[in-house]
C-alpha cells in the first residue's frame, strides 16, 4: 500500500483536485491532493515532506512530461490546481516558518504587453517546484520590478513578452533593474525570444518553457 | 470619410466552436473528450458573459509610401513596417476598425483563476479571444460587402503589435476615431477590455485577400502562428 506521500505525489501528477473532481476519470470517487494532504498533516506527516517529497516530485514530474509533449496545458493546469489545493493546507507553515521555500521568484510581462498565459503558467510550476512566486501581472514597469525587489532584495526575476514590438522592454527593465541592483538574476522567456537575444539584452537566463526556468533555477541559483 | 459604422452582435449569432480552443491548448487535432467536455462546460457558463460590440471608419485620403513603410491616414503617419505595407499597397482606401467582447469574460476568467481553478480561467480567455475574432470576422465580411456593391474588394486585418507594427501607434489609431466603443487604451498602448481587436483593412479595386495570413509574418516562433487557418 502506497503511503500518504505517494499518494499526494500521484494526485497532484494526474491532476485529481477531490473527491468530487471527476478529472481524471481513472480517480473518479477517489481522495485527491486536498483530502490526503489534510490527512496527511492530522497524521503528522511533516509539511516539509509533503511539500518536498510529493508536491515537488509531482511537479516536476508535470513539467518533464510537458517539457516532452507527453502532456498538454490543459493536463498541466490541472496539476497545478491539485498543487494548491494541497498548498493550501501548508499556507500555515509557509507563514510560521516551519516549511522554507527554495527562495523567491518576481514574474511580470512586460509593459507593453498583456499577454500573460504562458507567464502564469511558468509562475504555477515554479510554485510547484518549492519557490515563493511574486506576480506582477501584464504590462509591467521597470519601477514596478524595482519596488518588489526593495522587499525582496535577494529575488530572482523572470520577463515575460509575447509580441516582437515589446520584448525590446526586457533590455530596458534589466537595465533599469541592473542600476539599482547589479547582481539581480533575471531569465525572459515568451514566444518571440530565445538565446542569442537573452545574451544580447544581459539577460542571465533563457527558458523555452517553464521546466528549463525550474532547471536554471535548481542549477544556477539555488 | 464615412460615418462610424457600428455592430452590436449577440452572442448567440455567433457560432462558437468549442473545438476552437484545441490549437491554444497545444493540441494538434481535435481535443480528448474529457477536455472537450470541460470546455464546453466553460462555452455554457459564459454565455451571458459576453457585450460584442464592434465597428470600422473608412478614410478616402489615403497616402502609402513603400519605401518609408508607411501610412498616412486622417493627418496621422503609421509606422506599418514592410510586411503591412506591402499588403495595403494598391488599398485607396483604408477602414479603421475597433471590437470588443466586453468585460465580463475576462472578469470570469480571472475569478476563475482567483478561485484555483486555472483550467477553467485559461480556458474562458482563450475561447473569449476566439468570440472576438469571431465577431470580427463578421464585421470584416459585412464590410466586404458593403464595398463591393461599388465593386471593391478588401484586404486581411492588420493590427498594431502583429507584423513589426508598433503597439504605440494604437493611440493615435484610436484618435482617428469618434467612438471606441468603450475601449480604452493605458499608457502602454493596451486595450481594456482585453479582448478587444483594432486595426486597419485596406479597401481597393486593385487589393487582395490571403486565406492565411500567417505565412506573410516574420514572427516564426509567434504562439498564433498556423492556429487560425
Amino acid at each position: 500500500m502506497s503511503t500518504l506521500i505517494e499518494q499526494i505525489a500521484l494526485c497532484v501528477e494526474n491532476g485529481k483536485v477531490n473527491m468530487a473532481s471527476p478529472y481524471p476519470p481513472q480517480m473518479k470517487g477517489q481522495p485527491g491532493s486536498d483530502e490526503l494532504t489534510k490527512q496527511a498533516l492530522e497524521e503528522n506527516v511533516l509539511p516539509d515532506d509533503i511539500l518536498n517529497k510529493a508536491l515537488v516530485v509531482a511537479m516536476n514530474k508535470v513539467g518533464q512530461k510537458y517539457s516532452e509533449n507527453k502532456i498538454f496545458v490543459p493536463q498541466m493546469l490541472l496539476s497545478a490546481k491539485a498543487m494548491a489545493a494541497s498548498m493550501n493546507h501548508l499556507k500555515p507553515f509557509f507563514q510560521s516558518g516551519e516549511v522554507k521555500r527554495k527562495g523567491t521568484v518576481i514574474m511580470g510581462t512586460v509593459m507593453g504587453d498583456l499577454h500573460d498565459i504562458g507567464k502564469n503558467l511558468c509562475c504555477m510550476m515554479i510554485e510547484g517546484a518549492g519557490w515563493e512566486v511574486i506576480d506582477l501581472g501584464v504590462d509591467v514597469k521597470p519601477e514596478t520590478f524595482i519596488a518588489e525587489l526593495d522587499h525582496h532584495p535577494n529575488a530572482i526575476v523572470g520577463l515575460s513578452a509575447l509580441l516582437t514590438t515589446t520584448m525590446v522592454n526586457m533590455g530596458v527593465i534589466i537595465t533599469s533593474i541592473r542600476e539599482k541592483y547589479p547582481n539581480t538574476k533575471v531569465a525572459i522567456g515568451g514566444a518571440p525570444v530565445n538565446y542569442d537575444f537573452a545574451k544580447q539584452i544581459n539577460a542571465d537566463a533563457y527558458s523555452k518553457n517553464p521546466q528549463d526556468m525550474i532547471v536554471w533555477l535548481e542549477k544556477e541559483v539555488a | 470619410m464615412s460615418v462610424f459604422t457600428e455592430f452590436h452582435i449577440p452572442y448567440g449569432d455567433l457560432v462558437v466552436d468549442p473545438q476552437a480552443a484545441a490549437p491554444m491548448l497545444g493540441y494538434d487535432g481535435d481535443m480528448p473528450e474529457d477536455i472537450l467536455t470541460m470546455v464546453r462546460e466553460v462555452v455554457d457558463e459564459t454565455t451571458g458573459c459576453y457585450d460584442i460590440r464592434g465597428g470600422y471608419m473608412i478614410f478616402d485620403s489615403v497616402a502609402i509610401h513603400q519605401d518609408e513603410h508607411t501610412l498616412s491616414l486622417g493627418g496621422s503617419t503609421f509606422h506599418i513596417n514592410k510586411i503591412i505595407t506591402r499588403q495595403l499597397r494598391h488599398s485607396t482606401q483604408i477602414a479603421v476598425f475597433v471590437c470588443t467582447a466586453g468585460v465580463g469574460i475576462e472578469q470570469w476568467s480571472r475569478k476563475m483563476l482567483a478561485d484555483n481553478d486555472p483550467l477553467k480561467g485559461f480556458i474562458a480567455d482563450i475561447m473569449g479571444g476566439v468570440v472576438v475574432e469571431l465577431a470580427i470576422d463578421r464585421i470584416q465580411q459585412q464590410l466586404s460587402e458593403a464595398v463591393n456593391v461599388a465593386g471593391l474588394k478588401i484586404t486581411n486585418r492588420y493590427s498594431p503589435g502583429y507584423c513589426g507594427w508598433h503597439t504605440s501607434e494604437q493611440h493615435p489609431l484610436f484618435a482617428l476615431l469618434p467612438t471606441t466603443l468603450g475601449i480604452r487604451l493605458t499608457e502602454s498602448a493596451l486595450m481594456q477590455p482585453i479582448k478587444s481587436v483594432s486595426g486597419i483593412i485596406g479597401i481597393g479595386a486593385d487589393v487582395r485577400f490571403n486565406p492565411y495570413s500567417c505565412g506573410l509574418c516574420d514572427a516564426t516562433q509567434c504562439v498564433y502562428r498556423n492556429k487560425r487557418k
